[in-house]
């Protein structure tokens, strides 16, 4: 089979202080002339959209705004947002918010690409392997995220009810800035359930069985050194900017690392979950991560000498000779929810999220429709016991 | 260990090149080149790759489909006068009508490439002015460039750097641009493996040169009122980190063995070493082993042994700490318990001097030593001047202590 290219360029990663400001310059190299805003709601209430105008809004010439994108971005959506693109005539789209902000924008990039103008289309149909005109996206996240930012898959409600879900190369961020000023105040059961699902994505992606790069390595492991020095300090000061853009950070780099070589599984059963109970995609994320690290038999064939190498030690991962890898992550991840207790009520069942048996056997049946025997062991093993 | 804190400083990195490894790059060259929106490729590679039948190659798959047509092919030498070759090279491009370059080989020849997309794209032909970094190119025209490095290690196939000498000043310019960076780099198994052992040597010690620059290099970061110079961006150090992880085994097997597929893995971790880091990773080795060269007319690489040497010795009573946490990575944890607490900073310094005289004892063929007099050292050290990457030295600019270093 042959390669699926998308013939643009990899992620460029902005991060710190001074962020906004410089991804004005890395823009105005990549050629972008009139730039369409897409953002959501809450956004625009909590002052972002006003504080990134402020900031940029001389530099970049903004001839579009999308901004009434609600907690769940929909067909509707996308399709008054590419209306609008194609109107003012621009050349570049910048996604400023949440998850569903980043949704729309990148299923405007996928419809430009393909010419099609509706997104419902891809309930019938997938997206064209064929590339043709480059449009970069520019994604600036303002809350602490579960890594959809760096990953490229789209999920939009279409009118029916139905989900669209889209996983393809051509819904690439091309530049991602993270600038401490867009960091929201957050509470803290959701640092914890931030930086814990930053965690597992950076694990998973570690003991991923598809092939990764040393780029993936990279985020992953600094992923993991960042939340574990970082989280108690987030926990206690969660008012301080400083710890939040930390724990921000580790999830963009966990998510960038995970999304690269997802846990197909593990992603489209907390996917099911989510959509039949409504819950935070990160909670059940995490709690069947939890699972996952307890009940499943890797194969953990990563070097475990060079882990230890490369992570080194603190309070959570105790190096200790003769251990082995797997036991090292799996002690990791026991010392992190250990110590979570003590600062926030963390649910550890499904059941404690308000998700009920109903609901549960939905997504066991949904999940295992196909009657394919890994889906239905692996169903069988997280869901069970619930 | 240190605690892992970022205090929220600015820090760039990845750059938008995106590496390919097999033989499955070549194959789609054509597909690249299309999806890029070239329609006309210019060649450039070397005599030695022309006369193995490499470029014959190369234009095979870029015609292969029949929309892509190969515009020039031209052939350079890595040892050329910059400003010549610039010439000629925009010359041959701009009189085909070429719109898109792929450029085969190592060394100054990529870095022609480069700085040739950048000087057609923002429509600046004299590339002197950007000499001062600050200036901006802004792209005007789009150049797809494929870069196909022919040795591992260089780096320069994926970054976003290029070395320009300047022949009237007589010292090499380093010239950093976002459009420096190629769109892809394709390691090629085949012809990273046929390259004489003395390449493969060098090109092991030009990666563990960057990583360990990468490792300790420091940046200048604003704090109240003043520029203070602070640790480079942790995201940074944890590139140098990886790649330092089992290098030394890794490189040593490599070479001990003609095993296509480990010269591919090392190749890929130093590519994405330069990828990650960029030009922010670069220091003290890269530029003393750069002013060597131009001080006494010898490649680069031969001079990476002294370099690699002598910049540690300089720096390391600076860089105590973080050299004892670079041996962690370098030699292993078990090894690295045995070392008492005080001389971890030595110890990771004479593992080093011990592995590169290794390395070169067994591998390198031209081992004559690098005489320097009083003369070259002191043209060494105004060299060094001039070079933006001494900034990014954890140690500041001492001329005397650089001269003691180099005797």
């Amino acid at each position: 089979m042959r390669e699926q290219y998308n013939f643009e360029s990899d992620i460029k990663f902005l991060t710190g202080k001074g962020a906004l400001r410089n991804c004005t310059v890395t823009l105005s190299n990549m050629g972008c002339r009139r730039f369409m805003l897409i953002c959501d709601e809450k956004s625009v209430n909590s002052g972002h959209l006003r504080s990134l105008l402020r900031r940029v809004g001389k530099e970049l010439n903004i001839v579009a705004q999308y901004r009434k994108i609600e907690e769940f971005a929909s067909a509707e959506d996308c399709d008054k947002a590419l209306r609008l693109y194609k109107e003012k005539d621009c050349d570049s789209i910048i996604a400023l918010g949440h998850k569903s902000a980043i949704y729309v924008a990148k299923a405007v990039k996928v419809m430009l690409k393909d010419g099609v103008s509706f997104m419902s289309n891809y309930l019938d149909c997938s997206v064209n392997n064929i590339s043709s005109n480059f449009i970069p996206l520019t994604v600036i996240p303002t809350y602490l995220s579960s890594g959809i930012e760096a990953s490229n898959t789209v999920r939009v409600l279409s009118e029916d009810g139905r989900i669209i879900q889209l996983d393809t190369p051509f819904a690439q961020t091309n530049v991602l800035a993270l600038d401490p000023c867009m960091c929201s105040l957050v509470g803290r059961k959701r640092i914890a359930s931030t930086g814990l699902n930053a965690l597992a994505m950076a694990i998973t992606s570690l003991i991923s069985r598809k092939k990764v790069d040393s780029m993936t390595k990279v985020y992953a492991l600094d992923a993991i050194t960042l939340i574990t020095d970082n989280f108690e300090q987030c926990l206690l000061y969660s008012g301080i900017r400083k710890y939040r853009f930390n724990v921000a950070f580790a999830t963009m780099l966990a998510g960038c690392a995970y999304w690269s070589s997802p846990n197909d599984l593990l992603t489209a059963l907390a996917d099911l979950i989510c959509d039949v109970s409504g819950v935070d995609y990160r909670d059940v994320f995490n709690i069947l991560f939890a699972k996952v690290v307890e009940k499943i038999d890797f194969k953990w064939d990563f070097d475990t000498y060079a882990l230890v190498n490369l992570i080194g030690y603190n309070q959570y991962i105790n190096v200790q000779d003769g251990k082995k890898g797997g036991q090292i992550i799996k002690d990791c991840v026991n010392n992190y929810y250990t110590e979570l207790k003590k600062y926030v009520k963390y649910p550890l069942k499904l059941k404690d999220l308000g998700i009920e048996d109903a609901m549960l056997s939905k997504a066991y049946d949904e999940f295992t429709k196909d009657g394919d025997d890994e889906r239905i062991d692996f169903a069988n093993k997280l869901l069970k016991d619930e | 260990m240190v605690c892992y804190n970022l205090n929220m400083r600015y820090a760039e990195f990845s750059n938008g090149t995106k590496i390919i490894d097999g033989e499955k790059g070549i194959a789609d060259l054509h597909i690249l080149f299309g999806g890029l929106g070239a329609s006309r490729i210019m060649i450039i590679g070397d005599r030695r790759m022309m006369s193995e039948g490499y470029l014959d190659k190369v234009k095979e798959r870029v015609r292969e489909g029949g929309e892509i047509a190969v515009g020039a092919v031209y052939l350079g030498e890595d040892t050329q006068d910059s400003e010549s070759a610039l010439r000629d090279l925009y010359f041959v491009y701009m009189s085909n009508g070429c719109d898109g370059i792929v450029v085969c080989g190592s060394g100054k020849l990529v870095d022609y490439a480069k700085l040739l997309r950048l000087a057609v794209s923002t429509q600046v032909k004299d590339i002197q002015k950007f000499f001062n970094n600050s200036s901006i190119g802004r792209k005007v025209v789009d150049v797809p460039l494929i870069t196909i490095p022919r040795k591992l290690g260089v780096g320069n196939e994926c970054n976003a750097l290029a070395v320009y000498y300047d022949s009237k000043k007589k010292l090499s310019r380093n010239i950093f641009n976002e459009l420096l960076s190629p769109d892809y780099c394709i390691i090629d198994g085949n012809i990273i493996s046929s390259a004489t052992k003395s390449s493969m040597a060098y090109g092991v010690l030009s990666t563990l040169g960057k990583a360990i620059d990468g490792f300790i290099a420091v940046q200048y970061a604003r704090v109240g009122i003043a520029i203070k110079r602070v640790e480079a961006h942790a995201v940074g150090r944890i590139f140098s980190k990886v790649a330092l992880t089992n290098l030394r085994a890794k490189a040593l097997d490599m070479l001990a063995s003609a095993d296509e597929e480990k010269a591919v893995s090392f190749a890929l971790d130093g590519a994405y070493l330069s990828k990650g880091l960029d030009s922010n990773g670069m220091g003290m080795i890269y530029s003393l082993a750069l002013a060597i060269s131009d001080v006494k007319g010898v490649s680069y690489s031969r001079c990476l042994p002294l370099a690699i040497k002598a910049s540690l010795n300089y720096n390391l009573r600076v860089c105590q700490e973080k050299y004892s946490e670079a041996l962690w990575s370098f030699v292993g944890w078990h090894e690295y318990s045995k070392y008492p607490k005080e001389e971890m900073a030595k110890a990771f310094v004479r593992c080093v001097e011990e592995f590169v005289d290794e390395v070169t004892d067994k591998y390198v063929e031209d081992r004559s030593p690098i005489i320097l007099t009083d003369d070259d050292r002191q043209d060494i050290a105004v060299n060094l001047s001039y070079n933006p990457h001494m900034l990014n030295n954890p140690r500041h600019f001492d001329p005397i202590a650089i001269k003691a270093v180099l005797r």
